[in-house]
């Protein structure tokens, strides 16, 4: 079977664009959540973002933010993958884009309105901006890719299922390379009011696994990866950041919010029987946390159960203490910051922690990061429907170039 | 119409029970109702009376609401506090 490696990060996030500011408040467990520009309530956005400082006039007028934040993070993750795809390299690779949302904020302008203003007309570039796939579009567009290119969309799993699904694609032979991950900018007023009315919402803020803990902060973000196929990566000579090699997914096939202990950890051992890992060697979860007290509980127990024959339990952060939850891009953005860790040799701490939970009972490293070699971690993304995605990523040195439990 | 009537009403128009079926120490377990039709339910009180019920879920791992009775009494709170 082929490997597929990452060859290519990038991340627009509440720290900015770019996988370095994202890194540089992660890993210092500097959390970005604050009171919104636009919408009551605390957020983590990025704030005075400005899409002509990033894109040329053309694309950022003819663009909803989500789009906008792809390209962004696409041309990252290109930009630091080594020399630029062939035409034919481009000819074969995807484009594969999760979100939850869309085009949402050039959606509900456009019924504002309707709706509100009662005009009678609209401007041509809604449906063109708003639709699922546009930001899979424009970057396919930007860089000339002419593989198969769409979205996928499982609320906050959307980015991790399409990680899991390129790779098993990659692996199998379909194409050669893609770039994957997810984008989400949803905070609007009438989105956050909708949210509010699960009365899940913290007020203060995202303290995930932590006693004192009072719900998600949404955030907003993209995050791209390029995958390719180990010998693709190789023959033209692209750095390696690290291996993608286990992909689970599960559903719980219970309830359209519940949690579900089960699905969860179901999905982390799927990872890791696909990875060909056993538990001891996993060393570090990066968890789907969003600071409820129900997801938090359960996860803590999902992975208890999952790494019960474990001399040692791996350790545990949430990221979304820092960036919030990016929704359909969180899966790519904490794959990213689990890429990261594993380069950098460092656990990024869960921020905000106030102290343990007992019906936790995992090691969330709260607050600040350890120097820890990791040579392989997880990362968690689960959704409402009950929708769970666990993905498996090796240091890429350490897994050996031609190790025979995995050719 | 009493704060009671019209909470049992909003319940028997989201399940297949009567009015009389339901009771002010009914649980919403009891009445199988899940977290998010409680909240469906929750949202069409709020509607009826003109409410607004401040809660998080992340608030206790017990529901804000255990039994008919409760959401009867935030209901009497949540009007007497939109009076004052």
């Amino acid at each position: 079977m082929r490997r597929v490696v990452v060859t290519g990060i990038g991340a627009v996030t509440a720290a900015g664009a770019g996988c370095a500011a994202l890194w540089d408040k992660v890993s210092r467990g500097d959390s970005l959540i604050g009171p919104s520009d636009t919408v009551p309530g605390v957020v983590a956005e990025f704030s005075g973002f400005e899409a002509a400082a990033f894109l040329e006039k053309k694309i950022f007028s003819t663009t909803d933010r989500f789009a906008q934040f792809a390209l962004i993070a696409a041309r990252e993750a290109l930009a630091s993958a080594g020399p630029p795809l062939s035409a034919a390299e481009a000819d074969n690779a995807a484009v594969i884009i999760g979100s939850a949302y869309g085009g949402l904020l050039t959606m509900e302008g456009a019924y504002a309105r309707i709706y509100a203003d009662g005009v009678s007309h609209l401007h041509p570039g809604v449906i063109p901006k708003s639709m699922m796939h546009a930001a899979a579009s424009q970057i396919s567009m930007a860089y000339g890719i002419r593989g198969p290119s769409y979205a996928m969309s499982s609320a906050c799993a959307s980015s991790a299922h399409a990680l899991g699904h390129a790779f098993r694609s990659i692996r199998s032979g379909d194409f050669n390379q893609a770039l994957v991950g997810g984008v989400d900018c949803a905070i609007s007023p009438a989105n956050l009011r909708a949210w509010q009315s699960l009365r899940v919402l913290a007020p203060d803020s995202c303290r995930p696994f932590s006693i004192g803990r009072r719900g998600l902060v949404i955030g907003e973000g993209a995050g791209v990866l390029l995958l390719e196929d180990f010998e693709t990566a190789h023959r033209r000579g692209a750095a390696i950041v690290c291996e993608l090699a286990g992909y689970g997914a599960t559903s719980d096939a219970n309830n359209i919010t519940a949690v579900d202990v089960r699905g969860m950890a179901r999905a982390m051992q799927q990872a890791m029987a696909d990875a060909g890992t056993i538990p001891r060697e996993v060393a570090y979860v990066n968890a789907h946390g969003t600071g409820t007290l129900m997801n938090d509980a359960a996860e803590s127990q999902a992975i208890l159960e999952s790494f019960s024959m474990a001399p040692a339990l791996p350790l545990v952060s949430s990221s979304k203490a820092v960036v919030g939850h990016t929704l359909g891009a969180a899966g790519a953005i904490e794959a990213i910051v689990t890429c990261m860790a594993i380069a950098a040799r460092t656990v990024p701490p869960t921020a905000n922690f106030l102290g343990d939970d007992p019906k936790c009972g995992i090691d969330c490293v709260p607050n600040r990061s350890l120097d820890r070699s990791i040579s392989v971690a997880l990362s968690n993304s689960f959704a409402f429907g009950g929708t769970n995605v666990s993905l498996l990523f090796r240091d890429f040195d350490a897994a050996g170039q031609g190790s025979p439990a995995i050719a | 119409m009493d704060i009671l009537s019209g909470v049992k009403e909003v319940i028997s128009e989201h399940t297949t029970l009567n009015v009389e079926e339901i009771n002010p120490a009914s649980t919403l377990d009891d009445l199988g109702l899940s977290s998010i039709e409680s909240l469906d339910i929750v949202f069409a009180i709020e509607s009826m009376f003109d409410i607004h019920f401040d809660f998080n879920m992340n608030e206790s791992e017990e529901r804000p609401f255990t039994t008919v009775q409760d959401l009867v009494d935030a209901t009497e709170k949540a009007i007497t506090g939109t009076r004052a």
